[in-house]
């Protein structure tokens, strides 16, 4: 038989098979315990009517005693009945008649589980006889005579035709089962098919239909569900094919649309060409001007650094002069003392040359001053590893008279940290920038105790230097324009806009560093960032 | 020799007697020694058996019970209404003379599987019975439908005590069977009992422990059988082959088996009387002994 290879046919196959896979075990249960019973009621029937006859033929023998009679008797009985294989009298007084179809005893005791089935009432059981060796059917009848309890009687039945007909049920079962297993089999699959044939004639139908041949239709007409669904397949494949008519339809007027497009695409394609044409004369133009205007902004930049060098220039002026003053009051005192006491003729030599000493100290002193801004003033032609410390010590150093002269205090919290990479010159004029506008600020507000905090820190890329007033901070309008070139807030005589630029300039431009800006309960925090490397 | 149930029916098919009449058999059972209730059923199992060889052979069978012994024996001497008899051994002895010489054919039933019995006297050993002077005063348990055990223990009497065993003993009982009569000895119901050596090894093989509470005291020749069967010689070649025809068939000796089991018998044989000399002699002497000491 030629199997669809489908697997809704499967699966029904299979649901119908285990079905009756089921069922059938079901009923085999059911039939075997139920044919067993029947077999066994019918031995228990059978012992039953040997019991009656042998009790109401022994009966006599039985009240009088009478062994050679029940030996007899039992002997040639079990001789003639085929099925009957053992017999057990069982006397009150504990003494047995066991007689078998080939021999008998009589005996005082007998196998604990026949003595165990003795009881008030009949029994009746299957075990495995210890004196036949044998699985038998056992029965126990209690025999009493007017009331009163003889003994028991003991019949075993062979098993023989009870063991028989259960064969011949289970052959007569296996052989009903086996062609019950045939009709079933081509039941499940005339039913399997039947009921998936359409829906595998729908599905092969899809398939083709899939591949583009949108005319075919479903035959199925029954009424049910597949016959309603291929119904409905055959409305959809109509709607498609429809559909598809008018997409190309659709599809011819586009390509219509398309050439028309097409031409006036062309046509704007040239009109572009002479707008690019016309649009290359003008980059050339504009790279003309974005060159002029390039070399204005350098020019620009340049006038832009040259007013930084003046404006730091004329800011280290203010620091000298602040440097020089007291080392030239002191000169200045010295030389007029000693002029004072010439012309009063007080002179003492020896404190003169005290006094010249300390004028030539004070020389001394304002030389190194110069040589100190002279050095400082110097660019560094290459980059190098410099302690952020020391260079915040020096320009400290070159502020210091200044910020003393104004009662700026400075306070210093540095940690001890790697060496940065950079230009140290240009770090140290944009540190005397910031120190140099927060002076600014803190007088111009004319703070009370005005200082100064710088800390020093770093992290695993950079070096911090945090510069902060307690200026109470700068404008928020105007925070983000404070580093724009030109932006101050200083009157135009005092200040020009280029300092902070300047800075920002030399720290993320020139030493990859970064320079920011912040309001804190203070005042103003700027932090200096410094790469490593 | 009470019993004569078997012959009966023995006698019909091996011994077929041929009446005057050539189309009906008849045969004469002694019925002599039967006791009433057991004479009723062995004529009737005999009628039963006689009534089915005649429907399946369609041959006129008829069976005529005798109580005399003499009639008997004068209506077959003359062929007078009987083709065959049937008698026990004791009548067989007495008569033996005239019946070899008007019979032929001789069969005899045996109570065992071999042809001549042998008889052992067996004791329970409580009894404390150890030889044939012990029996005084004990219970003796005889069989019915045959008189060769009390005959041969009357012999063993006669002959070693010189007086018949029933002044010696102390009660006679009868018991249905040899083997029930073993069995009635065996559980102490009586002291000693005669039954054949066959019945005693058979019993033996039903139950092997009979041998520790039984002693044989006695063994008899191998003698004795339970019953006695001849034809006329009158009687037509025809019918004998018929009998003989009827003996052979394979239904037939089924239902004849069957027969015999219902009247404690199990085969019959065909012999001549030339076989019988044995028993012959055991009879002449017992009975001189019985007339020297009665």
């Amino acid at each position: 038989m030629n199997l669809p290879r489908n697997t809704i046919f499967l699966k029904i196959f299979k649901y119908f098979f285990i079905l009756f896979l089921f069922v059938s075990a079901s009923f085999a249960v059911y039939s075997v315990s139920t044919q067993k019973q029947m077999l066994l009621n019918s031995l228990e029937i059978e012992v039953k009517n040997i019991n009656k006859l042998v009790v109401f033929v022994l009966s006599d023998a039985l009240i009088l005693n009478d062994s050679s009679r029940i030996v007899d008797f039992l002997t040639e009985y079990i001789k003639n009945n085929e099925k009957l294989e053992n017999v057990i009298i069982s006397k009150m007084d504990k003494s047995y008649f066991i007689i078998k179809n080939d021999s008998w005893t009589y005996d005082n005791k007998i196998p604990q589980e026949f003595t165990a089935l003795e009881k008030d009432t009949e029994t009746s059981i299957l075990l495995k006889s210890s004196i036949l060796n044998e699985e038998v059917f056992h029965y126990v009848y209690p025999i009493y005579f007017s009331g009163v309890q003889w003994g028991w009687i003991h019949l075993s039945m062979n098993l023989d035709e009870y063991n028989n007909r259960l064969t011949t049920f289970y052959l007569g079962f296996i052989t009903f089962f086996c062609i019950l297993f045939v009709v079933f089999l081509f039941i499940s699959l005339f039913i399997s098919k039947s009921i998936s044939k359409p829906i595998i004639a729908l599905n092969n139908m899809a398939n083709k239909i899939s591949k583009g041949d949108l005319k075919l239709r479903s035959n199925y007409k029954e009424d049910d569900e597949v016959g309603e669904l291929s119904q409905t397949f055959n409305n959809m494949i109509s709607a498609i094919d429809e559909t598809q008519t008018q997409l190309k339809l659709s599809h011819e007027k586009l390509e219509d649309r398309v050439s028309q497009r097409t031409k006036d695409l062309d046509n704007t394609n040239k009109l572009l060409e002479i707008k690019t044409t016309e649009l290359e004369e003008l980059n050339k133009s504009l790279d003309k001007k974005v060159k002029q205007e390039i070399e204005k902004r350098i020019q620009q930049e340049s006038i832009l650094v040259q007013q930084s060098r003046l404006a730091a220039t004329g800011e280290m002026i203010g620091n000298i002069a602040h440097q020089w003053r007291q080392p030239l009051s002191l000169i200045t005192t010295c030389a007029s003392g000693i002029k004072l006491e010439k012309e009063f003729g007080i002179s003492i030599e020896q404190n003169e040359i005290a006094k010249l000493n300390t004028i030539i100290q004070s020389s001394n002193y304002l030389s190194k001053t110069i040589d100190d801004f002279r050095n400082f003033f110097k660019p560094n032609k290459e980059k190098s590893y410099f302690s952020i410390e020391e260079m915040t010590d020096q320009s400290i150093t070159l502020v210091s008279a200044s910020f003393a002269f104004h009662y700026i205090k400075i306070n210093k919290n540095f940690k001890k940290i790697e060496r940065v990479f950079g230009f140290p010159n240009e770090f140290s004029q944009a540190i005397l920038n910031v120190l140099a506008n927060a002076k600014d600020v803190l007088v111009e507000k004319e703070i009370k105790n005005p200082y100064v905090n710088i800390n020093i820190y770093e992290n695993e890329e950079f070096g911090f230097l945090e510069i902060e007033d307690n200026a109470g901070g700068i404008n928020p309008d105007i925070l983000i324009k404070i580093f724009e070139p030109y932006f101050t807030t200083k009157e135009k005589n005092q200040g020009t806009g280029i300092g902070l630029y300047m800075s920002k300039m030399i720290m993320e431009k020139n030493m990859s560093g970064k320079l920011t800006v912040e309001n804190t309960t203070l005042g103003a925090k700027f932090i200096f960032a410094i790469p490593k490397k | 020799m009470k019993i004569f149930k078997y012959f009966v029916l023995l006698s019909f098919l091996v011994s077929s007697l041929y009446s005057q009449d050539e189309s009906n058999f008849t045969f004469g059972i002694s019925s002599f020694h039967n006791t009433i209730s057991n004479q009723d059923r062995i004529e009737k199992l005999t009628i039963n058996l006689v009534e089915k060889i005649k429907k399946d052979y369609k041959k006129d069978f008829n069976v005529i019970f005798y109580k005399d012994e003499k009639v008997l024996l004068k209506d077959f001497k003359e062929r007078k209404n009987i083709d065959a008899i049937v008698i026990n051994p004791e009548t067989y002895f007495e008569n033996k003379n005239m019946i070899k010489e008007i019979s032929e054919n001789p069969f005899i039933y045996k109570n065992s599987k071999v042809n001549y019995s042998q008889l052992l006297l067996i004791a329970n050993k409580n009894s404390k019975i150890n030889s044939l002077k012990d029996l005084k005063n004990k219970v003796f348990m005889n069989t019915q439908y045959s008189q060769s055990y009390s005959i041969w223990l009357d012999y063993l009497y006669l002959k070693n005590t010189h007086t018949a065993y029933e002044n010696i003993i102390k009660n006679e009982l009868f018991s249905s069977k040899p083997s029930t009569a073993l069995l009635d000895v065996y559980f102490n119901k009586a002291d000693f009992c005669i039954i054949e050596k066959d019945v005693y090894e058979n019993m033996l093989i039903l139950n092997p422990s009979l041998s520790k509470n039984l002693m044989i005291i006695e063994k008899s020749p191998e003698i004795f059988f339970a019953s006695f069967t001849s034809i006329h010689k009158d009687t037509p070649q025809k019918s004998v082959d018929l009998i003989n025809e009827i003996v052979d068939s394979k239904d037939f000796k089924n239902d004849f088996r069957e027969f015999l089991k219902l009247i404690n018998l199990d085969s019959a044989s065909k012999i001549e009387f030339e076989d019988l000399k044995e028993m012959e002699n055991f009879y002449e002497e017992y009975k001189e002994l019985k007339k020297k000491y009665n």
